[in-house]
């Protein structure tokens, strides 16, 4: 039997899953499979081999390329395998001599246009196409290689990360497909017709393309026509390990093949529950930071942040980060110092940060970068539903009927997700989506016309309530469920509160901007759907009332009935790819692990025992709350794991003061970010390849990341704080990730019965996972709430105090692109640059037009805090008034200008409303030049690889 | 830390708690305090209303009570 190269066993068409069987005889093999199914997946699933080449299982079958033909009793001739579905008491017959002519007469017509270069081919040991001629027994090509072919096609080597290389294809049209179906993007096709017919990315080349880069049709290529660069280069992996990606929460699964300590390549990971194979250009392709030169490779220390760093071995450094901790807090008291968690680094990780600070540190000054992100997502899921995470799985998507995206970019923030998302519109759920931007979800093809509020920002709150104030007018409620299932006193408080003609769309429509009718319709296709789902991100979260926002989406699912079963629930699309892990891991200065409350006896006196120090009962100080005392000269010192608060945090200004007015600050990161212009100690952090541990994902999944390379520094971000707590008199014994998830589990109600054992055994569990849920829970709160019965929450509309004037007349609100990452350290360094080399300003064409602006003018864009420069681009995706930028680039400062105005119950920033002023200029601010230079005399941050900016993003 | 900025953190604790009744509001707000805010933090805003009467309100007046 050859053993053909499928590293997921691929059963050639998708599950039918209609749940019966039928019984059926395939080469006299009696089988019970699955009704519907195709003989080929009935036959692989029963290991009776079928060839193949145009099928494989996570693409609908096609059956053009004819080789999986069979016979069937009873049946007229040869039909193909893939796009037969078995029946009751069918026979097949899969390998007659009939069939083994035939299938080779097709591979040599394959075969015959087709370079014969195997041993020197790139994809030689991993073709199909030369498995697949092996198996049907292709020996001679009777037609020669000197008539009309395709072999002398020009390559297309115009993406940074894989070659299109047409002579090798068979246009089996799998790429095609993927970027269909897997996708959702359709920048493939097949032009021409019969012996013209090629693959065409209906462009001057792949990268001028619609094309995102996701590599989908790499995947799905047969033959080494879609290949990755290294790959194509003729390079091969000698090892692979499977592990979990570092980008976004959604967190891929991925095989990394290696080359020694080199990652050649990601593949996605077919088995994995989060991403079922597919993957985006940073998951996929933006690896290279990982090797980058600009990585950390030494500890650094020096007295003051004037002076010089100065290389130091790892006991050097520690030690004189602890001496200068504790020096600290003799001069200033236990509560001067304090830690920042890291989003990106690994659940154990965070686990030991927070620890080192409640037990080392004496106090509770522990934060996580998720205080600028989903901190009132936290605090509003609690208050409502009694847990402080989103309720479903991705899959419970393909079960929704409307989908309602509030503040959100899924293709761009979340691709995976965003392309499962567009298949289920593709297959006809509704979609209404609330943003003031005009994402690229609204223009999923083969869909239904979707509903767009381009609602004004900071009017969230004004908009759920008029959605809900609809709901209880027209009597849109779910009795039955608020009945069983919610507080009634909570209820009936809520109702009168909304019920009030105030929150009416008609008297909201002037805060929100957008029609009240469209709202009216946007609410009862909500209400009325059989299973509606709520997704959303950080347009929700980062206002001043972002807790209240959370709290009426809360409010607005329960009172239709939209919790609790798939195809239903609250999603909130977290960021990075830990922020889920963070919080649960008890960052948050007033929770433990699992969101146990500081001030609760019996849990500070469980861990107590546990971690053997009086822990103090209070709650500890925030983000904004360290950089406020740092300034009035009571918190002086800070250990900041893997966070780039000099950058991603709002008012540049304001919180430079505070880093300047530090003792001591501790950074530890892989690169040498803005933060580490004011610290004294740089740890140097290590990627997630070079570690072992878990990241919980946004759908509460805790994935396993293991360790690929070894530590390019030598230690890996767990064994560095360990190495930190030792030296403050605090010993940590852990002698891996595994034993510090042990003692996770121990304390945390809702881990109780996570180890690695069981993620080995399982692939990924979602929390909780405990006695009642040993294997861990897809949706939640299905039969009942932590709380009991839900509570419905007060939103008082209550208007930021960031108002536009004559002075600042515009609204600036931020967000990302796909191909860039949070404030970019890793895609920086990474070929991803090529689609996006620095942020832009997008503005609408009156406002540009109004000011004299076209595209491409620099801009100098100015709020009640700061100043900034940005290049123009004029577009019609923001409504009149509004501006957007991101903030992936240090240079753009998006943040110098942004406000420290905050959620009113978590101190979550208002990113999203600022307002600004918006001119052309002619050069750069004076804060932007001084960086540049400062960048290129210490880091080589800038571009470092060609810029092809084509203006896509 | 900033006394002005404390005490607009504490207003708007309140305007968003929307709580008719002031002594309900400041128990509310007690309540968040105590939960979510630093020991420091609830001291320097007792502080700063003591020394800036003018800047409070019922309820805060109240809630500086029960902090007390």
């Amino acid at each position: 039997m050859i053993n053909f190269f499928d590293p997921n066993t691929d059963l050639g068409t998708p599950s039918a899953a209609t749940g019966k069987t039928v019984n059926v005889i395939i080469d006299g093999k009696p089988l019970k499979v699955e009704e519907g199914s195709s003989i080929m997946r009935a036959a692989l699933e029963s290991a009776i081999y079928i060839p193949k080449l145009c099928a494989t299982d996570s693409l609908e079958a096609y059956g053009s390329c004819r080789i999986c033909a069979v016979e069937i009793e009873g049946g007229r001739g040869t039909p193909a395998a893939c796009t037969t579905p078995v029946t009751e008491g069918m026979v097949v017959h899969t390998q007659s001599e009939k069939l083994q002519k035939l299938r080779r007469n097709i591979m040599e017509l394959y075969i015959s246009d087709h370079p014969l270069d195997c041993l020197s081919c790139s994809a030689n040991g991993e073709c199909e196409l030369q498995d697949t001629a092996a198996a049907v027994g292709l020996r001679e090509v009777r037609y020669g290689f000197n008539g009309e072919n395709h072999l002398s096609l020009e390559k297309d080597q115009s993406n940074p990360y894989f070659d299109f290389e047409p002579s090798k294809c068979i246009v089996c049209s799998r790429c095609v497909r993927a970027c269909e179906e897997t996708q959702g993007t359709f920048a493939l096709t097949v032009s021409g017709r019969g012996f013209d017919s090629q693959i065409s990315a209906a462009a001057e080349n792949i990268l001028a393309s619609d094309c995102v880069s996701c590599g989908a049709c790499v995947q799905a290529c047969p033959t080494a026509s879609l290949m990755e660069k290294p790959y194509a280069e003729g390079r091969n992996a000698t090892r692979s390990v499977k592990t979990t990606c570092a980008y976004c929460g959604v967190g891929c699964g991925f095989e990394v093949d290696l080359q020694g300590q080199e990652p050649l390549r990601m593949r996605p990971d077919k088995s994995s529950q989060s991403n079922h194979g597919h993957a985006c250009v940073k998951g996929r392709f933006a690896f290279a930071y990982v090797n980058h030169p600009d990585r950390v490779r030494s500890p650094l220390i020096r007295d003051s942040i004037e002076d010089a760093w100065r290389e130091a071995s790892w006991e050097e450094a520690i030690h004189f980060a602890a001496d200068k901790l504790k020096a600290v807090q003799a001069q200033y008291g236990r509560q001067s110092i304090g830690a920042i968690t890291s989003s990106r680094c690994t659940n154990e990780e965070t686990y030991l940060v927070q620890k080192l600070v409640r037990a080392a540190f004496g106090n509770n000054n522990t934060d996580t970068c998720a205080r600028v992100c989903h901190s009132p997502t936290g605090y509003g899921l609690k208050t409502t539903l009694g847990e402080s995470a989103g309720t479903q799985t991705f899959d419970s998507v393909l079960k929704s009927d409307l989908i309602l995206v509030i503040g959100a970019n899924p293709t761009d923030a979340h691709p995976v997700f965003g392309s499962l998302l567009r298949k289920r519109l593709r297959q006809g759920a509704e979609l209404i989506v609330a943003d003031p931007r005009h994402i690229d979800l609204l223009n999923t093809v083969h869909s239904q016309m979707p509903l767009h509020l381009p609602l004004l920002p900071g009017s969230n709150v004004a908009l759920i309530n008029a959605m809900a104030y609809t709901v209880i007018s027209e009597e849109l409620e779910d009795a039955g469920f608020i009945a069983e299932r919610c507080q009634d006193e909570s209820y009936q408080r809520w109702r009168t509160f909304i019920a009030d003609d105030r929150h009416s769309p008609e008297n909201m429509a002037s805060h929100i901007g957008v029609d009240a009718e469209r709202i009216r319709q946007a609410a009862r296709r909500y209400a009325k759907a059989e299973n509606a789902a709520i997704y959303y991100g950080l347009g929700v979260t980062e206002h001043s009332q972002g807790s209240s926002m959370v709290m009426g989406i809360a409010n607005l699912a329960l009172a239709t009935g939209n919790i609790g079963r798939e195809g239903v629930g609250i999603n909130p699309l977290r960021g990075q790819n830990n922020v889920q892990g963070s919080c649960d891991m008890g960052s948050f200065p007033h929770e433990y692990p699992g969101y146990q409350h500081v001030s609760d006896e019996s849990v500070q006196k469980k861990f107590e025992a546990a971690w053997g120090r009086e822990l103090d009962p209070d709650p500890g100080f925030r983000i904004p709350n360290m950089f406020d005392a740092a300034i009035a000269g009571q918190f002086k010192g800070l250990y900041c794991q893997g966070e780039d608060i000099a950058q991603s945090d709002p008012n540049t200004q304001h919180v430079e003061a505070a880093l300047r007015s530090l003792d001591c600050l501790i950074v530890q990161d892989i690169f040498l970010n803005e933060t580490s212009r004011f610290a004294h100690v740089v740890l140097p952090g290590s990627s997630f390849l070079e570690k072992d541990g878990t990241f919980t994902n946004a759908e509460r999944r805790i994935n396993r990341v293991r360790k690929a390379i070894e530590p390019i520094a030598g230690k890996a971000d767990w064994q560095t704080t360990m190495a930190l707590s030792d030296a403050l008199g605090y010993p940590m014994d852990y002698a891996h990730p595994s034993d510090i998830m042990d003692e996770i589990a121990l304390l945390t109600p809702s881990f109780a019965g996570v180890n690695y054992d069981l993620l080995e055994e399982k692939g990924s569990i979602q929390w909780p996972c405990n006695e009642q849920n040993p294997e861990g829970t897809a949706i939640m709160h299905s039969e009942s709430f932590p709380i009991g019965q839900a509570r419905f929450a007060i939103t008082e509309f209550v208007p930021t105090e960031e108002k536009v004037n004559r002075r600042f007349p515009l609204l600036l609100t931020t967000g990302r692109v796909l191909t860039q990452y949070n404030v970019g350290a890793q895609t920086r360094r990474t070929p991803n640059q090529t689609w996006h080399a620095e942020d832009v300003l997008e503005i609408h064409p009156f406002d540009a037009e109004q000011r004299g602006i076209n595209d491409g003018d620099r801009l100098l864009i100015k709020s009640r805090v700061g100043e900034t420069s940005l290049l123009a681009r004029v577009s019609e995706r923001m409504q009149a008034g509004v501006v957007y930028t991101t903030f992936h680039h240090p240079l753009s400062g998006a943040n110098v200008v942004t406000t420290e105005n905050s959620d009113w119950a978590t101190n979550c920033p208002e990113y999203k409303v600022t307002a600004v002023q918006v001119e052309k200029c002619m050069s750069e601010t004076h804060w932007q030049s001084a960086l540049r230079k400062a960048q290129g005399a210490t880091i080589n941050t800038n571009q470092p690889f060609e810029s092809l900016s084509n203006g896509r993003d | 830390m900033n006394s002005q900025s404390l005490i607009n953190m504490a207003k708007q604790i309140i305007a968003n708690q929307a709580i008719a009744d002031p002594r309900e509001a400041a128990d509310a707000l007690v309540l968040h305090l105590k939960k979510f805010w630093a020991p420091q933090m609830r001291k320097e805003l007792t502080e700063a209303l003591e020394k800036n009467p003018d800047y409070s309100s019922d309820v805060l007046n109240h809630a500086i009570r029960d902090l007390q």
